[in-house]
């Protein structure tokens, strides 16, 4: 079992902020956790890493409890950058790491070549930009190659090429067989990960959430945009078309193929396909109606 | 030793522990250019208070004349004017002829100033030196004489171990405690203030560990401040002072007599007394930050120990076995001046002891500790 979490209840004075979390990943996989501020993410992944005590449930990761400190050896926690030193330069960070988990030398050249932040490894932190500290994180939770990465936010305030260098380091570790479990707000970066998704709600896991939403819509510009409602009227297809007349859809409820075929049928030639997956965020917008009107 | 190796990196490359060192030093230099700039003034002092001398013993002599010309008969008066005369006549010859590298002609002459005077006293005449501030002088001007070290002016000295002396009485007397509480004030408080813990808490190490990293920075950023300004003073006045000697008498009182200390001693036992004090408040400064977790609230939780520490000793402290006192370390001066029935580190070993007990207590409170929040 690589997540056990059974029964967690966490109370800060009077408020009861996990709410009986129950959650079992026994297979290498991405699992985004996602949820409004305040709905106890970060509190759940202090749980789990012993950083927060809590008052009733079970806790083990990787098989052991994790108030087991030789846990840290295969399983580690990218957090909030304030965790670093600006006094130090990364390389120092990464060497107390390295020496902290007994791993040979070489390994820092390795892990800051993967990031790409072998540069600035002599520059002290507190002139690192967000993004570099991000990468800085990434590259000291994945120097011991672990098992099983927690990550809280990494993708917050990240410009879009580091959100895509991050991304891509972790769908590369993901498929060396390392567990993610990625706490984000960033829906579409969660979208591009995982199909995974744990939604938190008021110190809830909504356990009905997982998998079954996420779907891929297809937008479609063909070359006569004026023709397309009577082309559409005229075929049993589930399709609206937008602002722009495009013709969108999603690919659950009508193949792709079937709208191809209608629309070469009609002597229409196809510009443009683009596909976009939108579970997560149309999910989030079920879940959360109230939270955004608010 | 890795952990400890990062625990002291991390204080000793921070700007603030670089800015205090800085500051330390350079606050040596200053106050030893301050005294070297006021040497004139130290022989010019030491001239005025011949000077000041001479005309009490004039004002003496007139009031003498005064009243031998009412009572031309007063056999009392002869005496005290005679006395007088003999006091009068080579504090003269000192002012016309003073010379502040002739100091053991000087001090040769002065005790017989000084002895005469005292006669002088005790046939009723009067001098603005108590007995017992005549004797003293006299028992350290022979002790100068006996041991061939010249005076040095006790605020403004530039031999280099007299310097040291002033700069270990600094240390002494509030300084040494200062900069702790500046270099080590926030070591572990800022860790959960800032977070950081939880890089050290999310990583395989032992807490107590970790603690224990901690003090053994806090205390080699101790010495190493301890060092910055004792090698900064050795330094200056190595290269631009005087020779001087820690064989420098230094009075004290012990038993109730006085007694002589060497200068090198007296600097070595007060800096032990302040760095065992040092280790006191180190343990304190540790074992509040785990309760606490916010620097400000530490700082003044310390310093609240410190002063109540001290009022009750000031108040108290006669009531107090000094064996079981740890805040009589706070009164380092009278720890080592006034020996009278005890002796100068009566109160190390339960300072010790406490801190140990802190540290413990400490350690224990650590393997519980978790985020703030």
């Amino acid at each position: 079992m690589i997540i056990q979490v059974e029964n967690l209840h966490k109370h800060y004075k009077k408020q009861h902020v996990l709410k009986g979390i129950d959650m079992t990943v026994d297979e290498p996989q991405i699992i985004a956790l996602v949820g409004p501020n305040g709905s106890g993410k970060t509190t759940l992944l202090n749980c789990m890493t012993n950083l927060l005590p809590f008052q009733e449930g079970k806790i083990e990761l990787l098989g052991k409890k994790n108030t087991d400190i030789s846990l840290f050896k295969e399983v580690s926690y990218l957090q909030d950058n304030r965790i670093l030193y600006g006094d130090l330069t990364g390389y120092d960070h990464l060497k107390f790491v390295c020496s902290i988990q007994q791993l040979p030398a070489d390994r820092i050249r390795q892990v800051t070549d993967r990031v790409g932040m072998t540069a600035y490894m002599k520059k002290r932190v507190r002139n690192y930009s967000l993004g570099m500290k991000q990468h800085l994180l990434l590259a000291m939770a994945i120097l011991n190659e672990p098992k099983l990465l927690l990550l809280d936010e990494p993708l917050n305030g990240l410009d879009p090429s580091s959100a895509i260098t991050m991304r891509n380091i972790l769908l590369e570790l993901h498929a060396e067989g390392t567990t993610i479990f990625i706490s984000s707000h960033n829906l579409d970066e969660i979208d591009r990960l995982t199909n995974t998704i744990y939604f938190m709600k008021d110190g809830a896991l909504l356990k009905e959430s997982l998998q079954d939403f996420s779907r891929s819509e297809y937008t479609i510009t063909v070359d006569k945009p004026d023709r397309i409602t009577a082309v559409l009227a005229a075929t049993d297809l589930s399709c609206t078309v937008n602002e722009d007349r495009q013709i969108e859809f999603l690919e659950t409820e009508t193949p792709l193929q079937d709208v191809l075929d209608q629309l070469k049928a009609a002597g229409l030639t196809i510009l443009r396909i683009d596909n976009r997956k939108i579970g997560a965020e149309r999910r989030y917008q079920e879940l959360f109606a109230e939270e955004s009107l608010r | 030793m890795t952990l400890f190796w990062f625990e002291l990196k991390k204080l000793l490359l921070s700007k603030k522990t670089l800015a205090v060192l800085a500051v330390l030093a350079a606050f040596v230099i200053l106050l030893f250019v301050r005294n070297l700039a006021f040497q004139a003034q130290v022989e010019k002092a030491e001239r005025q208070a011949i000077d000041a001398q001479v005309r009490t013993s004039q004002a003496n002599g007139r009031t003498h004349i005064l009243m031998l010309e009412k009572d031309p008969e007063n056999e009392k008066q002869k005496e005290l004017q005679a006395v007088n005369l003999e006091i009068r006549d080579p504090l003269y010859d000192l002012a016309a002829n003073f010379s502040h590298d002739k100091w053991q002609h000087n001090l040769d002459v002065q005790n017989g100033i000084l002895e005469t005077t005292l006669a002088y006293k005790e046939l009723g005449g009067e001098s603005p030196l108590s007995v017992k501030e005549i004797e003293r002088t006299i028992a350290l001007n022979s002790e100068f004489l006996e041991r061939g070290i010249r005076p040095e002016h006790s605020a403004y000295s530039i031999a280099l171990p007299n310097f040291l002396q002033q700069i270990a009485s600094l240390w002494m007397y509030g300084g040494g405690l200062l900069l702790i509480l500046l270099l080590a004030g926030d070591i572990l408080a800022s860790e959960y203030e800032s977070l950081s813990v939880n890089l050290l808490f999310t990583q395989p190490i032992r807490k107590a560990h970790w603690l224990l990293s901690k003090l053994g920075a806090a205390c080699i950023a101790y010495i190493l401040a301890l060092f910055t300004a004792m090698i900064a003073a050795a330094a200056v006045s190595f290269f631009f002072g005087d020779d001087g000697s820690f064989h420098y008498p230094v009075l004290i009182e012990k038993d109730g007599a006085s007694e002589f200390a060497d200068l090198g001693l007296q600097l070595t036992e007060g800096l032990v007394i302040t760095s065992i004090l040092a280790l006191f408040v180190i343990a304190l400064i540790l074992l509040y930050s785990l309760y606490v977790k916010k620097t400000l609230p530490v700082l003044a939780a310390v310093l609240g120990t410190l002063g109540a520490g001290y009022g009750v000793t000031k108040l108290f402290g006669g009531f107090i076995p000094g064996w079981i006192n740890p805040f009589l370390n706070l009164f380092p001066g009278d720890l080592l001046q006034l020996q009278n029935g005890r002796t100068w580190y009566e109160a190390l070993p339960v300072t010790l002891v406490i801190a140990i007990v802190l540290l413990m207590v400490a350690v224990r409170e650590v393997r519980k500790s978790r985020l703030a929040s």
